[in-house]
Order: C-alpha cells, then sequence, then structure tokens
C-alpha cells in the first residue's frame, strides 16, 4: 500500500483507448456533420416550435424573462436558457443570417455532441467493444428520420444530448461520487430541459446499482438522486416563489387570475383521450405509423435490435450490466410511449440514441460470436450493410429537397408588403424575424393570440382588430384540432393575400383542415369590419333562408321574390359562395323563367305548407332583373365563365325590351313587364346609375349612359313637378304625371320606403362626384328626415344614418349607427337579427359602407 | 439603492451558505467517493512485527474511580510490554488518583505504568509537557481516563508508521450510545463522518484540526515545535497549526472495531455547554491568528473556514430578523431568492446522508438501529440544528462579552481534568454549524 492511499484520486479509464480508435471516432463525426449540415438551412420546414424555442431563448438573454409573452410553465425552460445563451454569443441571427439558421447550427453542434458521446457510452455499455459505438453511431446519424428531427431546434436534442452525458459520467470506472453527484446534477439539466426526460430515470439507476461498488452504492444513489432531485425541485421551487405553483383562483370572468404550474400539468397530463396502445386510432400507433412512413428501415432495424437485446439479457441471465441499462431506458421510454396519452411525431427523437445503442451492442455481440480473427471483418461486414441499407433503402429527402424556401419567401413578401406597425397573428417561424431581428412588434404567436392575457391586449382582445394572419400546417392543425377558435374564426373572416404553396409536397384542402407538410405558408389579411359583418350576414341568410338547391324562401307567408332571389345572389357572389350562386340562379330559372316572349324572370312563388308551389305572379320586377343583368356580368367575370355573360346578355336584351320606354324624349324605366302598354306605372327607386355604368363597359350594345342621362332628368322633373320623390308615379301616354293610388293603393303617391331604396345609388353616384346626384340627395335629405320622423323605423333609421354620414345635417352619423343599426347584429353570430325585410334594410346599409369612399364611411363597432 | 444592497447582501449570504454546504458535504462523503477510498482509510489487512515504542500519556485528576481499569485494559494490549510505557500523571495533591494507578499497577503486575507527579500549578498542557519530557518511546499518545481502547491499537498504529510516510496519526475516536437521548444520534453521527470521512480530507491537504484523544505524535517532532503550549488556552489546535506549519504530515486510521469508545454528553445543557466551548475555543485561534502563516492558501482557506464557521453562523442567527424583514418587505429577483433556497436542497440531502450513516454505523458496531432512531433521527434534525445555533450564538456573545470566562472555566475544570473527549468538527448541514478544534480545555461546571 501506497503512502496516503486514501488522499490519491484514482485515475479514471481514459474515453479514447488509441489513435486508431480517435481516427474512427473523427471519420464518423465528420461523416455525421457532414450528413446533417447539407441542406440543414433547407430541410425539414422551420416547425413553429423551433421558433419559439428561439424566441424564447432571446427574449430570456435581451431582456431575462422566460418567454416572449407570459411564462406558461408549458416546459421547463432550461432548454431555451441554452439556446439563448447561444444566441447571445453569436450575436442573435447576426452570424448566420437569421435566429432560424443560428438555431440550426447550435444543432448541428449538439448533434456532434450527441453522436461523439453515444459513442462513448456504446463502446462502454458494451464492455470496451468500438463495434458497438461505430454501428450505434451509424444508426444515430444516417437514420433519415434522425436526420429530420436533429436539424429541428427541439427541446429533445438537448435533452438528449443531455442525457448521454449523465450517462458518460456514470460509466466513468472506478466510479466517483463526484462524478456521480455531477451525473445526477447533469439529469436534473436534462428533465428541466424536457420534462420526459424522467423516463429514463429507471435506467440510471441500473447503471448506478451496477457502477458504484459496495459501501459506495448507498452513497452514490443518495448522491445522484439528490443531485437530480434537488436540480428539479429548484423548477417548482421557482413556480413557487413566483406564487404561480398552485392551481389559480378563478377571477369573476371564468378564467384564471394567474398562471399556474399546477393548472398547465394538470392540463398537459389530460391532454388526449385515453387509448391503449394497440387501439389503431390510439395517438401512440397513428405516431408509429408516421415514423414509419418516414424512416421504416431504422425503426425496423431498431425494433429487431431492442427484441434482440432482450433475449440476449435473458440469455446471459442478466449478468450483462450495460445490456440491462439499455434494455432498461428503451423499455422505459417505451412505456411512457404506451401509456396511452397523446403521443407527438417527435417524442421518437429520445428513443433514437437508444435505439442506435442497441443496435451496436447487438452487433457487437454478433460480430463476438466469429472466430479471433474474422471479428473485425464481421463488426466491417455489419456496419457495410447498415450504410448500404441507407443508401439504398431510404429516401434522400434530406440531401436535397428544399421546404424552407416557401417560408422564406412568405417572410420576404410580409417585409415588402405588410406595414411594420400592423397587428400579425402568425405561426412563430416568423416571430424572430419579424418581431425580435425586425421592427414588428405586433407580431403574436397564434397560440398566445388565443391564450395569453397579454397578447390579446394587444388587439384589444377584439380578434377583428387583427390585421394579418400568417397560416401553416401547424395552424391548420391547430385549427382542425379545435384548440384555437378564435384563430379558425379570423381565418374564416380573411381574405388571402399572398400564397406560397410552389413546390409543396403538402395536400392541402384549408375547408376540411387538412395539411399534410409544412413547406408552404400563406398570408391572410382581415376583412373591414363591415366585411366581417357582411360575412356573417350571409351565413345567417344561407342558413336561414336559402332552401332546396336555392330558393330563398320566407316563413311562414311561404313567398320568394326575384328581388330576393338577388339578394341571395348579390351576397354568394361578394363572399365567393359560387355553389350556392349557382344554385340560386338555376332555381330563379327552373322556376321563375317561363314567360312566352321573353326570358325575364317572373316576380312572385309561393310555396304551401304540404311544401307544393306555385308562381302567383307571371310578371317581372324589372328592378331584380337588372340586378340579375350585372350579376350575371360580374360572375362571369370573377369564375371566368363566358357562359354566364352569355345568359346576361340574352337577359338584358329581353330587358330593354319589356322593361325601357321611350316618352317625351327619355328612355325611361318600368317598373315591371306587366304587358301594360299605355299608361307606365314607375318606381323611381329601380333607377340604378352606378349599375348602368359598369353595364355600359360590359354589355355596349346598349346604350347604358342614356339611362343615367335620362334618368336624372326625369327625377328632376319628378322632384320640380311634385316636390318630392314618390314611392310609385304612373306616367301617362301624354308624358303627364298621374296618380299611381289607382294602381298601388294609398300613399303611393308620397315619399315612402320604396323612395329610400333610391338613396344608396344616389349617395354612391354623389360621392363620385355626379352633380345630378349631389342636387338630388340635397333636396330629399329634409324630406327623408321628415319621414323618418314620422315614420320611424329601420328603413327611415339606415337612411337618415346614410344622410347623416354625406351630409352635415347637425346628426351624429356615429351615435346614429350604434343606435339604430349596431343595437340589430346579434353579439354571438354576428349576424343581422330580424327578418328578411329587416334583413334588406341592413344590408343595404352596409353595403353602402363598402361602396362608398373611405371618408364617408362609419367607423363601425 | 437600497433594494440593490439589500438583493446583494441576501446573494452574496446565499453564496457563502451554498459553498459553505456544497463544501461541507463534499468532505463528509470524501471517504465514500472511490471503493478505494474506503479500502485505504481503514486499518492494515496484517500486522508487521512489532518496532516502534509507545509512551501513553494519561493525564488524570481525581480520577481514582477510573483509571485502574483503564490501566488494566491498556495492560491488556496485544503489544509487546516493554514497547509500551503508561504515564499517569496527577498532581502532588491528588492522593486518592495516585494511590489507586499505584494499586492497580501491583495488582495486575503492570510493571510499564508510572505515575509523574505533577508540581505546583495543575494544568493539562503543563501534565503533558512533563509526560513528553518523561517519555522514553519514540511515539506518544493520549488516552483519556475513562477512554475504552483497543487491544490492537498499538499494532495498527506501529504497522501504519512503518508503512506509510506519517508523522501525526489520528484514529477513530466514536460516540456510541446513540439511543440514550434525543440528540445523541447526530451527536454520535457527528463523531461518525468526522473521524471516518472528513478528517481524511484535512489530512490530504496537510491541516488537521485533531482530536483529543488516541492521536499519535512522534515525540521529536512535539519536542521540536515545543510541546503544548502552557499559556495558551486551546493548546491542541495549536500543536495541530505548529505541527501543519513544521511540515508534518497527517494520516487518519478509522476502523469500526478499533475506535476508541465514548458516550454522548449526559444531558442536554452538558451538550450545549461543550459545544460553546469548543466554539469559543475556536474563536481563541482565530484571533491568535497563527493560522494565518500556515504555509498555503488551500490551508488557510480551509482551517479558516473551519475557525470562522461558529462566528459567521452566529452573525447570520443574529441578523435573522434581519433576513425575514427583507423577505417580508423586499421582493427579491426570484433567482436570487431561489439561489438562497440551495443550501436548504443541501441540507435535506445532508439528512439524508445523515440516515444512511445511521445505517452504516449500526452495521459497522453491529448494533440493531431502531426504525423508530431513523425517525428520530428525521424529527430531531432541526432541534439539533438549533443546539448547535445556541450554542453558536451563545459562543460568540460569551466571547464579544470580552471577560471570555475563561479563567473561571479553567480554574472549575481543575476538578475534572482531562474529561472532555475528541471532539469532531460538525458538517454544516442547515447552516454552517461549526464545532472548534478540538480544545483540550477543562469542561465547564
Amino acid at each position: 500500500m501506497t503512502a496516503h492511499a486514501a488522499a490519491v484520486r484514482p485515475r479514471a479509464h481514459p474515453l479514447i483507448r488509441s489513435h486508431a480508435e480517435l481516427l474512427i471516432l473523427l471519420a464518423l463525426l465528420v461523416l455525421s456533420g457532414v450528413v446533417h449540415g447539407w441542406n440543414m438551412f433547407g430541410y425539414p420546414y422551420f416547425e413553429n416550435d423551433e421558433a419559439t424555442y428561439l424566441s424564447r431563448g432571446w427574449a430570456f438573454v435581451t431582456e431575462g424573462r422566460l418567454d416572449v409573452h407570459t411564462y406558461r410553465y408549458d416546459h421547463a425552460p432550461l432548454g431555451w436558457i441554452a439556446v439563448g445563451g447561444w444566441l447571445a454569443l453569436t450575436g442573435g441571427g447576426a452570424v448566420f443570417g437569421g435566429m432560424l439558421e443560428a438555431g440550426r447550427v447550435l444543432m448541428l453542434l449538439v448533434h456532434l455532441a450527441s453522436t461523439g458521446l453515444l459513442y462513448v457510452v456504446a463502446t462502454r455499455l458494451a464492455g470496451g467493444r468500438l463495434t458497438a459505438g461505430v454501428i450505434a453511431v451509424l444508426a444515430f446519424s444516417l437514420s433519415p428520420i434522425g436526420v429530420y428531427f436533429h436539424r429541428r431546434v427541439l427541446l429533445d436534442n438537448l435533452m438528449v444530448l443531455w442525457v448521454l452525458l449523465a450517462i458518460v459520467l456514470l460509466l466513468r470506472r472506478p466510479l466517483t461520487l463526484g462524478s456521480t453527484a455531477l451525473s445526477g446534477l447533469v439529469f436534473g439539466i436534462a428533465v428541466l430541459t424536457k420534462l420526459n426526460a424522467v423516463f429514463f430515470g429507471l435506467g440510471f439507476l441500473v447503471l448506478l446499482w451496477f457502477g458504484a461498488r459496495g459501501l459506495q452504492r448507498k452513497h452514490a444513489l443518495l448522491c445522484w438522486l439528490g443531485a437530480a432531485g434537488g436540480t428539479v425541485l429548484l423548477f417548482f421551487l421557482y413556480a413557487l416563489l413566483n406564487q404561480e405553483l398552485l392551481p389559480a383562483p378563478i377571477g369573476a370572468d371564468g378564467e384564471p387570475l394567474r398562471v399556474s404550474l399546477v393548472d398547465t400539468f394538470g392540463l398537459q397530463l389530460g391532454r388526449g383521450d385515453f387509448a391503449w396502445p394497440w387501439d389503431p386510432a390510439s395517438s401512440f400507433l397513428q405516431s408509429v405509423g408516421s415514423w414509419v412512413a418516414k424512416d421504416w428501415y431504422t425503426l425496423a432495424i431498431g425494433a429487431v435490435a431492442g427484441v434482440g437485446l432482450l433475449l440476449l439479457l435473458l440469455l446471459h441471465r442478466f449478468r450483462s450490466p450495460g445490456t440491462l441499462a439499455v434494455v432498461v431506458f428503451l423499455l422505459s421510454y417505451l412505456l411512457f410511449l404506451a401509456r396511452g396519452g397523446i403521443v407527438i411525431d417527435l417524442y421518437v427523437v429520445p428513443a433514437l440514441p437508444f435505439l442506435a445503442m442497441a443496435l451496436g451492442l447487438l452487433s457487437a455481440w454478433l460480430s463476438g460470436l466469429a472466430p479471433g480473427r474474422m471479428r473485425g471483418l464481421a463488426a466491417t461486414a455489419l456496419a457495410g450493410t447498415l450504410v448500404a441499407g441507407y443508401a439504398v433503402v431510404v429516401d434522400h429527402r434530406h440531401l436535397d429537397v428544399d421546404e424552407t424556401g416557401n417560408q422564406e419567401a412568405a417572410l420576404a413578401w410580409i417585409e415588402r408588403e405588410v406595414p411594420v406597425d400592423a397587428v400579425i397573428v402568425a405561426d412563430n417561424y416568423v416571430y424572430p424575424e419579424l418581431a425580435q431581428e425586425g421592427d414588428y412588434d405586433d407580431t403574436i404567436y397564434f397560440f398566445s393570440a388565443e391564450y395569453d392575457p397579454e397578447s390579446r391586449e394587444r388587439y384589444d382582445d377584439d380578434w377583428r382588430d387583427i390585421d394579418y394572419l400568417v397560416l401553416t400546417h401547424e395552424v391548420v392543425e391547430q385549427i382542425s384540432q379545435g384548440t384555437v377558435p378564435r384563430v379558425a374564426e379570423l381565418l374564416a373572416h380573411s381574405e388571402l393575400r399572398a400564397s406560397f404553396t410552389e413546390g409543396s409536397s403538402s395536400y392541402i384542402d384549408l375547408p376540411a383542415g387538412i395539411s399534410t407538410n409544412g413547406d408552404w405558408a400563406q398570408v391572410y389579411a382581415t376583412k373591414s369590419r363591415n366585411g366581417i359583418v357582411l360575412q356573417d350576414a350571409w351565413t345567417r341568410f344561407r342558413d336561414d333562408w336559402i332552401v332546396d338547391y336555392g330558393q330563398v324562401l320566407t316563413t311562414p307567408a311561404g313567398d320568394t321574390t326575384s328581388d330576393d332571389q338577388a339578394l341571395a345572389m348579390e351576397q354568394a357572389l361578394a363572399e365567393g359562395d359560387e355553389a350556392t350562386f349557382r344554385g340560386v340562379w338555376q332555381w330563379t330559372g327552373d322556376h321563375f323563367r317561363h314567360r312566352a316572349d321573353d326570358v325575364l324572370a317572373s316576380r312572385l312563388w309561393r310555396t304551401q305548407p304540404d311544401g307544393t308551389g306555385a308562381l302567383v305572379s307571371a310578371d317581372t320586377d324589372c328592378a331584380a332583373d337588372q340586378r340579375f343583368i350585372g350579376l350575371l356580368v360580374e360572375a362571369a367575370g370573377t369564375w371566368d365563365d363566358p357562359a354566364l355573360h352569355g345568359e346576361a346578355a340574352a337577359l338584358a336584351a329581353d330587358w330593354w325590351v319589356e322593361c325601357t320606354f321611350e316618352r317625351g324624349g327619355l328612355r325611361l324605366l318600368d317598373s315591371s313587364a306587366d304587358g301594360s302598354v299605355d299608361d307606365q306605372l314607375m318606381n323611381p327607386s329601380t333607377f340604378d346609375p352606378a349599375l348602368y355604368r359598369s353595364l355600359a363597359v360590359a354589355l355596349p350594345e346598349h346604350d347604358w349612359l342614356r339611362l343615367v342621362d335620362d334618368g336624372y332628368a326625369f327625377l328632376a322633373r319628378v322632384l320640380d313637378e311634385r316636390g318630392t320623390v314618390p314611392d310609385w308615379i304612373v306616367l301617362d301616354e301624354d308624358d303627364e304625371l298621374a296618380s299611381a293610388e289607382p294602381v298601388i293603393g294609398p300613399g303611393a303617391d308620397a315619399l315612402g320606403e320604396d323612395t329610400l331604396r333610391l338613396l344608396p345609388a344616389l349617395l354612391v353616384d354623389d360621392a363620385q362626384g355626379d352633380a345630378r346626384a349631389a342636387a338630388l340627395v340635397d333636396a330629399l335629405a329634409p324630406l327623408v328626415l321628415a319621414y323618418a320622423d314620422a315614420v320611424p323605423g329601420l328603413a327611415s333609421g339606415t337612411a337618415s344614418t346614410m344622410l347623416a354620414a354625406a351630409r352635415d345635417l347637425g346628426l351624429d352619423a356615429e351615435a346614429l349607427y350604434r343606435e339604430r343599426i349596431a343595437t340589430r347584429i346579434d353579439p354571438t353570430t354576428g349576424a343581422f337579427t330580424g327578418g328578411l325585410v329587416e334583413f334588406a334594410w341592413l344590408h343595404a346599409w352596409h353595403r353602402l359602407q363598402d361602396d362608398l369612399p373611405t371618408r364617408s364611411r362609419v367607423a363601425l363597432l | 439603492m437600497l433594494h440593490s444592497a439589500l438583493t446583494a447582501f441576501v446573494l452574496v449570504t446565499a453564496i457563502i451558505l451554498l459553498a459553505q454546504s456544497v463544501t461541507s458535504l463534499m468532505q463528509t462523503l470524501y471517504i465514500w467517493d472511490t471503493p478505494e477510498r474506503i479500502r485505504a482509510a481503514g486499518r492494515p489487512k496484517r500486522y508487521l512485527p512489532p518496532k516502534h515504542g509507545f509512551t501513553v500519556l494519561l493525564p488524570a485528576r481525581h480520577e481514582a474511580e477510573v483509571i485502574g481499569e483503564t490501566l488494566r485494559r491498556l495492560g491488556e494490549a496485544q503489544y509487546p510490554r516493554e514497547l509500551v510505557e503508561l504515564l499517569v500523571i496527577c498532581t502532588a495533591d491528588d492522593y486518592a488518583t495516585i494511590a489507586a494507578a499505584e494499586d492497580a499497577k501491583g495488582r495486575h503486575g503492570l510493571e510499564q505504568v508510572r505515575v509523574v507527579v505533577l508540581q505546583g500549578e495543575p494544568g493539562k498542557s503543563r501534565a503533558m509537557n512533563l509526560g513528553l519530557a518523561e517519555a522514553r518511546f519514540e511515539l506518544v499518545t493520549i488516552f483519556d481516563s475513562e477512554d475504552d481502547v483497543s487491544p490492537e491499537i498499538f499494532s495498527i498504529v506501529d504497522t501504519i508508521y512503518q508503512q506509510r510516510t506519517v508523522d501525526v496519526l489520528q484514529c477513530g475516536v466514536q460516540l456510541m450510545d446513540h439511543d440514550s437521548h434525543w440528540f445523541s444520534g447526530h451527536n454520535v453521527l457527528e463523531y461518525f463522518f468526522w473521524f471516518k470521512s472528513r478528517m481524511h480530507y484535512f489530512a490530504k491537504e496537510g491541516a488537521v484540526p485533531l482530536g483529543g484523544n488516541t492521536v499519535f505524535f512522534r515525540a521529536e517532532d512535539l519536542r521540536e515545535v515545543g510541546g503544548w503550549d502552557e499559556h495558551g488556552l486551546t493548546e491542541d489546535a495549536d500543536l495541530g497549526i505548529r505541527l501543519s506549519l513544521a511540515g508534518r504530515r497527517f494520516e487518519v486510521m478509522y476502523d469500526a472495531q478499533h475506535v476508541t469508545r465514548e458516550e454522548v454528553p449526559h444531558s442536554t445543557g452538558a451538550f450545549v455547554k461543550q459545544r460553546t466551548r469548543w466554539n469559543q475555543g475556536f474563536l481563541q485561534i482565530l484571533r491568535k491568528g497563527e493560522w494565518l502563516k500556515l504555509p498555503s492558501a488551500r490551508k488557510v482557506v480551509l482551517i479558516g473556514s473551519v475557525l470562522i464557521a461558529p462566528s459567521f453562523m452566529a452573525v447570520v442567527i443574529a441578523s435573522a430578523p434581519l433576513f425575514i424583514i427583507i423577505g417580508a418587505t423586499t421582493k427579491l429577483p426570484v433567482l436570487v431568492s431561489l439561489l438562497s433556497f440551495a443550501p436548504l436542497l443541501l441540507a435535506v440531502v445532508m439528512l439524508l446522508t445523515s440516515i444512511v450513516g445511521l445505517y452504516e454505523f449500526g452495521r459497522d458496531q453491529g448494533i440493531r438501529i431502531s426504525p423508530f432512531r431513523y425517525l428520530l433521527l428525521v424529527l430531531s434534525f432541526i432541534p439539533y440544528q438549533g443546539l448547535l445555533m445556541v450554542s453558536a450564538v451563545r459562543a460568540m456573545t460569551r466571547e464579544l462579552a470580552g471577560s471570555r470566562g475563561w479563567e473561571k472555566t479553567v480554574h472549575t475544570g481543575q476538578h475534572r481534568l482531562g474529561a472532555q473527549g475528541a471532539q469532531p468538527v460538525p458538517a454544516p448541514v442547515l447552516a454552517p454549524v461549526t464545532s472548534p478544534v478540538p480544545v483540550m480545555i477543562a469542561e465547564a461546571s
């Protein structure tokens, strides 16, 4: 015994035992680095979570907070603290051209470190057989599913690094308590990097049990558990000190008053429904399916190796600690995966090094069966077979496919087209570049936009104040899972501005909530308030009043009018609902267009309670007919359908014959193609100058502009002679204005609701600068207001609100809007309340908002 | 400004506590770090043929009742009688003890026993210096009159001195009655960890707070450094530091079967008094400043931290209300608060280590430890820390009071000279509460 033997710390066995071994390891690292690094910025696509961790890391190093918004204890924070450290070291995205890229470079380094550690662990556990290390590293680095996930900035990759390091520390021989405690500490870091590392705990206990000797064992277990447990406990302590550990009290609004670790954990543990792992619908089997699709080869040989190693363990009667440890690591993680709860695709990551280890250990044993000098040959043959397998049977998308180009293009588009003060709700992949590297301070992660109160403040907790939505695979997935109803609402009420799907391998069906890959991106702009109201109104209209394949049916009267059919088509066209547009037009054609001499539509159909129906009047409504013409022309352009244009032209030809007439040198509008020849019953509200101006371009065979001029002239005459514009006018053979009361009934000669229908058309032309329209509006304004006082109601209410916004009449248009119109919107559905008549008035008011220049609009609630 | 200052204050305190807890835990577990250390710390497997002669110093005052039995057992040591001399050192007026020693010598035929009479003022240092002057043999050791010493101790020590380069050898001393008082479990474990593990660490570093007995010196070394300091009140620590300054090499041997067995203080009050005395002894050494001359910064820090710990603890205790006020009124950065909790976590690890230690102690000594004792160990953990704190604060206030009370202590201690046992330096746990380097001072009344 030497002096001070007790004082001398025994030298540990070296990790690498010879120069030859060092060369082999270096070669493996180079191979691993090349396979990982080649095209690592191009594949796979930037996943939402990657940017989440990067942005949190950056927030940590720049602002000292654990999340860009409120930290909700969804993950333990050490992972992105490490990522933040790397970003601080490399100046955010400065060195590598962006944070996402910087993150991927970090992952390359992490992968190389993990590869080196894996080599050491596999070799050590196989009792020094370097075959084990080589094979394990080859499988670990060449596996496509490995490359796919290892390139991503995932907590799991960092966690695996820590776990492997913790294992290496326990493989020191002789094992010291110092090394053991350090291993515990590192394992604690692994757990605080990604909590599911705890499922490897059992394997560590095996290593500890066999690594420590005699009297040392209990202290070793205690040291390891103390170091690991203490480290993990700090996380809970952190929550406790922040008063965020225990379940949060619920506020008056039913929302928790603060975040809570316990609540979040409870929520996450409850994610997904329980399903036995052998249930085909289970999250576990579905994930297995997805893994097999990505890389069946690695999974197959890994599974075979796992089972083989288990058999080997039985053969050796559990006397091989290394084998036992790997089997325990694998089995305990498998039990976690198969526990019946939710399994996410990336959960495969922590299993990969252990599958590789199993393969390495089994290969080492197999090659060890060969006689003496043949062993090296056998090992080489095994390694060669493995590599050949990777060269031949799996695809190599990871080396050449560009999955990030579309994402980059979407980012570039935003930076080019979107103002920096816009509120952008997005998949997080844009967050670091827009919000942290750029000046788009109001970029909000879509999950935060949904749930984080602090983030919701940024758009006043009203999704209509969000300007843009960056839609990706992940957002679609969450929407289809129903986890982000507010974002779903947002998407439903926005318009596609830019789509980047070129070369995407994804099958995308947004209405069905399907996307199969993340290599695309789209930017949507939220509709205006008015657009949103009109959309929700349309939804209600369609649901409540359109029956069969396109009949607008009012109950209980059972009436269907050509005007209502036109209203339906107008909305369908505005909302891009082609199917309904065509359905309604088809129904109109099938039921209304049976007149002998023309193709115009009859005016009224009545459906009996038993479902049968018939035309009540074969007469047409010229106002409805002209709307059909305008709608068909516009639809023909929108959907690029010349047939619709043809129908419009045919309709227009008959309309000119049946619905216009000349008298006194003016081309005037008849109210109905009712066969009356002499006295013409006219409805002034049929006059629609904006429509005629557009038809003048689309259907130049008719002199539409003359209708405009003559219409204004006639209205001026009416105003002059009558002092008002009445609901109805009869123009007799002698070109004299006569009373309409004998035909229509009392009140027909006075200003009424029909007159009011004329207002929007005049206001639009007025806004365009037509002096004739302006004069008419000026003249009508006091009359309309007087009428509104006398006959309060929705019709006069919307009319006076229109006038208040257009003219200085001493009225507050906004107040009128709030009082008369906004109150008629159902706060939950966003649609108009009331029946079809009320609907038409409200629709007309909101439609006018869209047709007016911005300065003439009312700011909507 | 004030907030930053408070934060910095808490932060620094937390870091010191953390460093001390970590160091303490590392020292406590030192011997278990590797199996090799466990092996090397024990006794030699085989004994070499006897070579060294031993002079055993037995300072005794009014020990007539036990001195005979002690001599008889030492006489039965399995070592050649001609290589051992037993020097019983008594004051001239202590007739009873002298008579008892002479009686034992005759009755058991112990020719190797000599009774040396100390003239003039009584005092343990004087007694031992007299013994040193009379010593015939190369190795000198000290036992207390009531010690239960292993018969193989001389063979073990002789073999170690032959095999290794060693000048000072401390052999294990162990309190045995783990179930006699509510605090004895912890007290026993302090000895267990101190002699079995922590002392090895100090020996490796070359600066050891020595135990009060079963410690072996080379007579020439003692003579070279001038023996025990008769004027100093903390002569053993003083001696340890001087031997370290002289570059002497220390070794520690702990073997469960061959420890010197002692008992815990007979009451809680006695425990506090004993601990107060040790702590106050530390302050004395600290003030003397000789430790600052230790040859390396590492040794200075090591011994210095051991000496300073109880005072630091007293300061921490004294400022406990301040900490509570800070905690209640100031919103400290969470990371600072977090850090201040880390020593607490380590204290829990320490407690768990104690449980393992109690198990090992029982196994070592062939004693069955009942589950209740483990439970009591846990339950008494905090009260025991309380005792240590009380003792530390008490020592501090007594020292600050200025009169120090040493004269009185020495005076009263003369009645029971040599009955103070071998003190361990307990591992700081909840807070760094440590007991002093063993100071051979008579017990307070």
